[in-house]
C-alpha cells in the first residue's frame, strides 16, 4: 500500500521501519529536517519536508494516490486537521493518533470523515489491568476475544516447569500446555519436543481453558493483586482506575499536582487519591508500599518511572508495571530485573500496525490480525484458512512446518482449540501461528 | 564495518560483471576472434571462482552505516576494473596490467581515453565490453545491483547515496528499489531510441550500439584514432549533440515528466542553469573562432563549436575537431566547461551545476550579509531553503576538489614528457571523467604518460567518478573501526 506518515518521532519512526520492512511504500512528512533525516536514513521511505497539515505538502507528498494517511504528530489537533486535509484531498483512509478524550466524539459516527482513531493510553490501561489480574506472569495476549489466552510467564526455581523437556510436560503434570516462544537472553526459540526449559526462562504458553486454570493454580498463579499503588494521575492512570475498579481492588494514587489530582478524586470512586510527589521514597514507604501485592509507574517521565520501580524492586514488590515511551530503555531495564514493562509508543505503533493488516484484507491477503511481540522479534498472526492452504485436513503432526513458525490455536465454529498433534486445520478456520525472525503474510509460508 | 556484508555485496558485483561478460565473449565466439574468447572465458570463471564463496551465503547481519557504505562502493569500482582489465592482460593486447586497469578504470568511470595508440584496431568484442562497461558505470553499478536484486535492504540507501553524484541524494519514490529500476528503465529507453535513431541515419548495427552506450553513460569511448570526426556526419552529430544534453539533465526529471509533471521538469533551476550554460558558451566560441578565422563560415563555425562545448559539459569527450588548433580563448572556455560538467544525479561528470548554482548563490549571499550585516538572505534552489548543511558541504567539496586536481597536476609534472598546459588539462580532463586533453602541441596521447603519472590519473577517474569521499574514505583506518 501506499502510505503517508505525518509525524517522524518515535511512533512514526517505528511505523516507518516496519510498514516499509513489510514491504509498503512509505512517504513520511516532518517540519523538523533533523528527524526527518534520521527516518529516511534508518528506513527505505521517501522524505518530505514541511508542515503535514498543509495541503501543499500533502499534495506534494502525493496524499491523491495513497491509500493510508497516519498522523502521528505529537498534537492531537494537528493529527485531526492532518486527516481532514488528507480525507478532501483524496486519501482512502486515515488514521488519527488522539490522546484528550474530549475529542474522541468526533470520531463517533464518522461524522468528520475520518475513519480511525488510535489512542494509546486506552490500551496502554487495558494491558495493565490485564496483568494486574494475573499479577505472576508479565504478559497476557487474548485472541478470539479471549477464547485463547497467550500468557508470558518467566520459570522461576519453584515453577513446575523448570528443567523439564517439553514433551514431557503432560506426563509429569498431567495438563496439556503448549509452549509457543521461548525467550533465552537475547535469543528466541520457537520450540520442539526435545527442548528443555531452563530457570529464567521467559516462555509464552498457551492452553484451553482447563488447562490453563489447572496450570495457573499448580503454579499458583491465580491470585490478582488486591492491592495496588500508582505513581502519576495522568490519562492512562484515569483509564486504569476504570477498568479496576470493576474488578474491586483497592487502589492507591500518587500524583504530584494538586489540580490533577483534585480532577482524579472528582471523576473516579473508590479509589484513594494522595497529592504529593510519587518520587520520593520516604512519602512511598508511609504510604505502604512494602504492603502492596503491585507497584505501577506511570509518572510522566521515563526516568522517573524507572528509578522508582528500580526503588520499588529493591523494598521486595513481587508486581512492578513500569511505562516509558523510549523503547530503548526496555533492554536496560529487563536486565535489571523489572520485566512488566509497556511502552506507550511501542503500543501505538502495534495499534496502527494491526488496523493496516486488517486494513491489507481487502488487498488479498488472508491475514485477519497481527499481534507483535518480544522486541519485534516475533509475530502472533491470525489467519483465516481457505482453500489455497496446501495442508487442509491434515494431521498436524504430518504437516512439515518450518522451524521457526508453529500452529498455536485453532477456532473453529467458535470453540477454541489447543493443537495438538492429531489436530488438523480445515476450510474456515481462524488459525493462530506463531513466527519468529520473519514476516508471514499467507498461511502456506509456515510450511516447509 | 560490516565486513561480512561487504565481502556479500562485492561477491554479488562480482557475479554480476561475470554475468556482464557474457554479453562480450559471445560476440567474440559469433565473430571468430580467437585471441578474445579464451580470455572472456577465463576471465568469467576467475569471476565465478572469486564470487561464489562470497555469496553462497546471505550475512545473517545485513546494516551498515553511511562510513561503510562510501568504503563498499570504493572497493566495489576497484574490484569491477581490476577484472574489467583481465581480457586485456590476458588476451595479450594490453599486456602491462597498469595499462589494461587505466583502460578499464577509464571505462567504468566514464572518461573514455584509450591507452592504445591504434585503437582502430581493437577487436570487436573488447569494444563492446569497454562500452558496456562504461554504460553500467554511467548510471552506477551499485543502482543496477539494488534494481535487479530482489530482496530490498533499508541498509542499500548509504549505497546508492555514496554512488550518486551530486550534493543531495533524493529517491524518486519511496522505495529505493523501485527507484534505482525507474532509473535504469529510463536509462535503457532512452538508450535505445539513440540506436534507433542511428540506424535510421545509416549507420551498423554494432556502430549504433557503441556509439549509442558511449552517449548514454558520457563516456565518450570510440576506438577511432579520430573520434566522432570519423562518420563526418551532420545527423549523426546533431542527435548525439541533443543526446548527450538529455544525458546530462538529472534523471529524476525524466520521471516527472513521465508522471506529467512537465511543469515542474522544466522549471528545475539546475537545468536551467545548464541550459543556459552551453548557449551562452556555444554563442561565444562560435562568434570567436569564426572572427578569428578558424571556420569560413557562420554555420560551419557554429557545427563544430556546439558540438564541442556539450561534449564538454556533459563530459562526454567526443570530438569533431581538433579543438587544440582554436583560439585561446575557446580552448579555456572548453576546459572550465570541463569544471562544471553535467547535472547531478546524471550519466555526466564533473563538478555537477548544482554545486556550482549552489556556489555561486553562497556567494552573492554572503556579499549581501557584509554589506548590510542584518540583512537576511538565505540560498534558495527551486524555491526552496539549501539548509546551511548542504551550502557548507558543497563549499567543502569544491574545496577538495579543486585541491585533488592542483596536487595531480604537480604530481604529473614529475613526467617531463609533457608541457605544464597538457599536465593541467590532463588533470581536470580524468578527474571530470571527461576524456581528451590538449596541450601546446595539440592533443595528448596518455600512453605516453609514465607508470607513475597514470597511476595518479587513475585515482584522478576514481576519485572524480565517485565524488572523493568514498576514496577518502577507502584510505582511512578509521572507516574500518567497528
Amino acid at each position: 500500500m501506499n502510505i503517508i506518515i505525518i509525524g517522524a518521532g518515535s511512533v512514526g519512526r517505528e511505523l516507518a521501519h516496519r510498514l516499509s520492512g513489510e514491504g509498503h511504500s512509505i512517504i513520511v512528512i516532518d517540519n523538523d529536517r533533523k528527524t526527518l533525516e534520521l527516518a529516511i536514513e534508518s528506513c527505505d521511505v521517501k522524505g518530505v519536508y514541511g508542515n503535514g497539515a498543509s495541503s501543499e505538502i500533502q499534495t506534494e507528498a502525493g496524499v491523491a494516490n495513497a491509500d493510508l494517511l497516519i498522523s502521528c504528530t505529537s498534537k492531537d489537533e494537528v493529527n485531526i486537521l492532518c486527516g481532514l486535509v488528507g480525507k478532501k484531498l483524496g486519501v482512502k483512509d486515515t488514521i488519527a493518533r488522539v490522546r484528550n478524550p474530549e475529542y474522541f466524539s468526533l470520531f463517533i459516527g464518522r461524522e468528520l470523515g475520518l475513519s480511525e482513531m488510535v489512542n494509546p493510553e486506552y490500551e496502554v490501561a487495558k494491558e495493565i489491568s490485564r496483568m494486574l489480574k494475573y499479577p505472576k506472569t508479565i504478559k497476557i495476549e487474548p485472541f478470539f476475544d479471549g477464547k485463547i489466552n497467550l500468557i508470558e510467564i518467566k520459570i522461576s526455581k519453584d515453577s513446575p516447569l523448570a528443567d523439564i523437556l517439553l514433551k514431557n510436560i503432560y506426563a509429569k503434570l498431567g495438563i496439556k500446555l503448549l509452549v509457543c516462544i521461548v525467550r533465552r537472553g537475547e535469543e528466541i526459540y520457537i520450540p520442539s519436543g526435545n527442548f528443555q526449559l531452563l530457570i529464567d526462562d521467559k516462555i509464552f504458553i498457551t492452553a484451553d481453558e482447563t488447562n490453563l486454570l489447572s496450570f495457573l493454580k499448580l503454579s499458583k498463579m491465580m491470585k490478582p493483586a488486591r492491592k495496588i499503588l500508582v505513581v502519576g494521575g495522568g490519562r492512562i492512570t484515569f483509564y486504569l482506575l476504570k477498568e479496576l475498579v470493576k474488578l474491586r481492588m483497592h487502589i492507591k494514587v500518587i500524583e504530584i499536582s494538586e489540580e490533577k489530582s483534585q480532577a482524579l478524586d472528582e471523576q473516579t470512586h473508590g479509589v484513594e487519591v494522595i497529592n504529593g510527589d510519587g518520587t520520593n521514597h520516604d512519602l512511598l514507604i508511609e504510604e505502604g508500599l512494602e504492603t502492596m501485592d503491585a507497584f505501577v509507574a506511570l509518572a510522566g517521565r521515563d526516568e522517573q518511572n524507572i528509578l522508582v520501580s528500580l526503588f520499588a524492586n529493591t523494598r521486595g514488590i513481587n508486581k512492578i508495571i513500569t511505562k516509558i515511551d523510549d523503547v530503548s530503555y526496555m533492554k536496560l531495564l529487563e536486565s535489571s530485573g523489572i520485566e512488566s514493562i509497556i511502552s506507550t509508543k511501542a503500543t501505538t505503533a502495534n495499534e496502527i500496525i494491526r488496523y493496516v493488516r486488517e486494513k491489507e484484507n481487502s488487498f488479498g491477503s488472508s491475514i485477519k490480525k497481527l499481534y507483535r511481540s518480544l522486541n519485534n522479534r516475533a509475530e502472533i498472526v491470525e489467519f483465516l484458512a481457505t482453500s489455497s492452504f496446501k495442508a487442509i485436513s491434515v494431521p498436524l503432526s504430518a504437516v512439515s512446518t518450518r522451524h521457526n513458525a508453529l500452529v498455536v490455536g485453532i477456532l473453529r465454529n467458535g470453540n477454541a482449540i489447543t493443537p495438538c498433534g492429531t489436530d488438523t486445520i480445515e476450510i474456515g478456520d481462524n488459525v493462530i501461528v506463531v513466527v519468529a525472525d520473519e514476516v508471514v503474510d499467507d498461511l502456506n509460508d509456515i510450511l516447509e | 564495518m560490516n565486513y561480512r556484508m561487504t565481502a556479500y555485496i562485492l561477491g554479488l558485483i562480482a557475479a554480476l560483471e561475470g554475468i556482464l561478460l557474457i554479453i562480450p565473449f559471445v560476440i567474440a565466439l559469433s565473430l571468430g576472434e580467437s585471441t578474445t574468447y579464451f580470455a572472456f572465458a577465463i576471465t568469467i570463471g576467475i569471476l565465478l571462482v572469486y564470487a561464489i564463496p562470497f555469496i553462497i551465503k546471505k550475512p545473517k547481519d545485513t546494516s551498515y552505516r553511511a562510513r561503510g557504505g562510501f568504503v563498499v562502493v570504493a572497493l566495489a569500482w576497484i574490484q569491477l576494473s581490476v577484472f574489467g582489465a583481465m581480457p586485456f592482460v590476458i588476451s595479450g593486447i594490453i599486456p602491462n596490467v597498469i595499462e589494461a586497469f587505466f583502460e578499464s578504470v577509464s571505462a567504468f568511470t566514464t572518461t573514455g581515453i584509450t591507452m592504445l595508440k591504434n585503437p582502430d584496431s581493437l577487436p570487436k568484442s573488447l569494444v563492446f565490453w569497454q562500452l558496456i562497461s562504461q554504460w553500467i558505470g554511467g548510471m552506477g553499478v551499485l543502482v543496477f545491483m539494488v534494481a535487479i536484486i530482489p530482496k530490498n535492504e533499508p541498509a542499500s540507501v548509504h549505497l546508492l547515496k555514496a554512488e550518486t553524484p551530486g550534493p543531495q541524494f533524493g529517491k524518486i519514490v519511496s522505495k529505493l528499489k523501485f527507484s534505482a529500476r525507474i532509473l535504469y528503465a529510463i536509462y535503457i529507453a532512452l538508450t535505445l531510441l539513440l540506436v534507433v535513431l542511428l540506424l535510421v541515419g545509416g549507420s551498423s548495427v554494432f556502430d549504433s550500439f557503441t556509439l549509442a552506450f558511449g552517449t548514454a553513460s558520457t563516456g565518450g569511448f570510440l576506438y577511432k584514432t579520430t573520434s566522432l570526426a570519423f562518420y563526418d556526419n551532420i545527423y549523426f552529430e546533431t542527435i548525439i549533440t541533443i543526446f548527450m544534453i538529455i544525458f546530462a539533465i538529472n534523471f529524476n526529471l525524466f520521471y516527472f515528466v513521465l508522471i506529467g509533471h512537465l511543469k515542474q521538469a522544466i522549471k528545475n533551476e539546475e537545468l536551467r542553469w545548464m541550459i543556459s550554460i552551453i548557449v551562452f558558451a556555444t554563442l561565444v566560441i562560435t562568434i570567436v573562432n569564426f572572427t578569428e578565422n578558424v571556420y569560413n563560415t557562420f554555420s560551419e563555425s557554429f557545427r563544430y563549436s556546439i558540438f564541442q562545448v556539450v561534449s564538454m559539459t556533459s563530459s562526454s569527450g567526443y570530438l569533431t575537431t581538433d579543438f587544440s588548433q582554436w583560439p585561446a580563448f575557446s580552448q579555456t572556455l572548453l576546459i572550465l566547461l570541463m569544471f562544471i560538467g553535467g547535472s547531478s544525479s546524471s550519466a555526466a561528470g564533473g563538478l555537477k551545476v548544482s554545486r556550482l548554482a549552489i556556489l555561486v548563490k553562497t556567494g552573492v549571499c554572503d556579499t549581501k550579509k557584509s554589506i548590510s550585516p542584518r540583512a537576511v538572505a538565505s540560498v534558495k534552489m527551486d524555491g526552496r531553503l539549501v539548509s546551511n548543511t548542504i551550502t557548507a558541504s558543497v563549499a567543502n567539496y569544491f574545496g577538495m576538489y579543486m585541491l585533488i586536481i592542483l596536487m595531480s597536476w604537480l604530481l604529473l609534472s614529475i613526467d617531463s614528457n609533457f608541457d605544464v598546459y597538457s599536465n593541467f588539462t590532463a588533470a581536470v580532463s580524468t578527474m571530470n571523467n571527461m576524456g581528451p586533453a590538449v596541450g601546446a602541441n595539440g592533443m595528448v596521447h596518455f600512453s605516453d604518460y609514465s607508470i607513475f603519472s597514470k597511476l595518479v590519473l587513475v585515482a584522478n577517474m576514481l576519485i572524480g567518478r565517485l565524488e572523493i569521499l568514498p576514496i577518502i574514505l577507502l584510505v582511512n583506518p578509521k572507516s574500518y573501526l567497528r
